[in-house]
């Protein structure tokens, strides 16, 4: 998985929803230890006190934990990472609604479309 | 951490000059056999001019790779103390050396006493090549090292304690003007690096001004010491005198080199220490 | 203020009538990679030789870790100039012992290793390389140190996209993490993403000095776009459009 960085918007900011969906994505397992700062910031390509910050954002968030033997890993709580992946959900939903809006589109008329597409 | 600079200034310097230590009195050793084989021929009734021209123009050659070999020992001597300075710190080179936590005055002590080594061998293998080349060309090798050995040994035994005080002092003194001649140099050249613009200009004017200052000053002293001293007659003085005033001038001489080396490292020192600029 | 690395107050310096520096101030932390930004004579290379004790500033205050520029300020401090300081007939192990020698912090291990990955025989003199084997080999020297302090000076100009990533990206993986990272340059760009801070510098002085996260949470733009902006040049002629 690559890193897309983008100019105007925080890193850190980056980093930390990248992160999140390689979690949620299962490219980092529930229980799996994830590499050092370090490392993490040299894949990057990025300052690593920024990657810590995006660390520090997701031990925040409970979607890891820091251990002092294992370092960081991805939490094993299935109810934070559900609930964490309902809340990515409905923000691309909200994105989806609000781009639909900008196009004259009600919610209803945007759902209607939406399931014609899906039938 | 003056020794660890040391090692390094001497091995930059060692790549260049023991082959030309080694070389300078191999060449006079070639050139002193030509010469003789050229006087033997000569001498030689069944005298064959083919090959006396040939000898001929072989020691030619020689006498001019014998002159090449001393006027280069001479020149890359003065230009390893040059340019070991300017390039060495002055130039991009510094870079690195003024980076290293070491202390300015290693920096410079470093040099100098390369370069002082490195003049006085060079002085010691010309003499040497000379002397070789002296000795070597005449035909009665044996008989010449034989009567220099005898006066030596002669000598040895009619010299008093005096002349080998003296020898010494002397060659103290020829030492420690050479690190003078070095330090003036070094000086003159960290006079030019404050100059914001010329800076090989400004070393050369420095060069000569100090150069004044020094012979202005030598005046000064000589004058007041002939006025304080009393008015001497060479003439008919014994040789026991003759040698204790002797002493006393390579004595004299060499506290004016230490004060002209003190006086001069002070100020490579301080423009060094406090007006670096590596643009 | 303690417990600043680089403490600049004042700092004056120039070459002849051309001034360089004109009451420069700065207050730099430890642990940051901090990106020291301006145009071509802007004073970049002269702060960064008054840290190092190249040059001697002509007024103020210099400190880093609290010392002035002497011995145990270059003891900590690894610095890689803008162009190449070796003896020719040095070959890259000579420059290895040298700075063992020399260097308490030096990691010879680490120098052969990153030799090796660059493919740069350590029996060659240096006068042999090419230019940019000369600047890799001094990156190696620079970034095999756990200096407190690590000054480079245009580290990234002149080399291609793909030397430049690998040149970031050894920067990233050898730095003292506890030090600081001082990184001159005039392509923002190609650095911002490793930067924490930038100080933009201009006519001699540090005119604004931030977080890069900061300049893009308040301005919403990069630091390259803010850096245009800031140090756009009125076309000749004049600005009436």
């Amino acid at each position: 998985m690559e890193w897309k960085l983008d100019d105007n918007r925080p890193i850190w900011i980056q980093l930390q929803e990248q992160l999140t969906r390689k979690i949620l994505s299962g490219w980092y397992h529930a229980g799996e230890k994830l590499p050092s700062v370090r490392e993490l910031a040299a894949e990057a390509g990025v300052n690593p006190n920024t990657m810590q910050r995006a660390l520090a954002a997701l031990d925040n968030d409970g979607l890891t934990v820091t251990n002092r033997t294992m370092g960081r890993t991805v939490t094993e709580d299935g109810a934070i990472l559900e609930g964490m992946r309902r809340t990515l959900a409905e923000n691309i939903i909200r994105q989806f609604y609000d781009s639909a809006a900008e196009l004259g589109y009600t919610e209803e008329q945007a759902l209607a479309l939406l399931k014609r597409r899906n039938g | 951490m003056l020794g660890k600079l040391m090692k390094y200034d001497m091995k930059s310097m060692s790549r260049a000059f023991i082959p030309m230590w080694i070389l300078a009195p191999v060449i006079s050793l070639l050139l002193s056999f030509s010469i003789r084989g050229v006087v033997e021929w000569a001498n030689s009734p069944m005298m064959g001019w083919i090959v006396n021209a040939g000898n001929s123009i072989l020691m030619v050659i020689m006498i001019l790779l014998f002159m090449a070999v001393l006027i280069g020992l001479l020149v890359m001597t003065i230009m390893f103390v040059i340019q070991r300075f300017w390039n060495g710190l002055l130039k991009e080179e510094g870079y690195l050396m003024f980076t290293l936590p070491v202390k300015v005055w290693e920096l410079i002590v470093s040099k100098a006493l390369t370069a002082t080594l490195v003049a006085s061998v060079s002085i010691v293998v010309g003499i040497f090549s000379g002397m070789i080349l002296a000795v070597f060309s005449t035909s009665d090798v044996v008989y010449i090292f034989a009567y220099i050995w005898k006066n030596f040994l002669d000598s040895f035994v009619e010299l008093g304690p005096v002349f080998w005080i003296n020898l010494l002092l002397f060659i103290i003194m020829m030492i420690l003007g050479t690190a003078g001649s070095i330090y003036h140099v070094y000086a003159a050249m960290s006079l030019g690096h404050l100059f914001a613009t010329h800076k090989v200009v400004g070393s050369c004017l420095s060069y000569i001004g100090i150069s004044i200052i020094t012979s202005v000053v030598e005046n000064i002293i000589g004058a007041v010491m002939g006025y304080v001293l009393p008015d001497i007659n060479y003439y008919g003085m014994s040789w026991g005198l003759m040698e204790a005033m002797s002493s006393l001038y390579l004595l004299y001489m060499i506290a004016a080199a230490v004060l002209q080396i003190v006086i001069l490292h002070i100020i490579t020192e301080r423009i060094l220490s406090k007006k670096l600029n590596l643009e | 203020m303690s417990g600043m690395l680089i403490q600049c107050q004042d700092v004056w310096k120039s070459y002849g009538s051309r001034p360089a520096l004109r009451g420069l101030n700065l207050q730099l932390e430890s642990g940051r990679i901090v990106g020291l930004l301006g145009p071509n004579g802007s004073g970049k290379t002269t702060l960064i030789k008054i840290l190092n004790g190249l040059l001697t500033a002509d007024n103020g205050i210099v400190l880093v870790d609290g010392a002035e520029p002497g011995v145990y300020t270059k003891s900590i401090i690894s610095y890689l100039p803008d162009k190449p300081y070796f003896a020719g007939w040095m070959k890259v192990r000579d420059l290895f012992d040298l700075f063992e020698d020399f260097y308490m912090d030096f990691d010879r291990e680490k120098a052969e290793h990153m030799c090796k990955a660059l493919q740069i025989d350590e029996k060659l003199r240096m006068k042999t390389l090419s230019k940019g084997t000369k600047e890799k080999v001094q990156l190696v020297l620079a970034m095999s140190r756990r200096a407190k302090l690590y000054l480079l000076d245009e580290p990234i100009a002149g080399v291609d996209p793909a030397a430049r990533d690998y040149i970031l990206s050894t920067i990233l993986n050898n730095y003292n993490p506890e030090g600081t990272v001082l990184i001159s340059t005039h392509l923002i760009s190609d650095v911002e993403r490793v930067l924490d801070e930038v100080l933009f510098i201009q006519n001699g002085q540090i005119i604004r000095q931030e977080l890069v996260d900061d300049i893009r949470e308040k301005e919403g733009r990069s630091v390259d776009e803010l850096f245009r902006e800031v140090f756009r040049t009125v076309p000749f002629g004049g600005g009436e459009w």
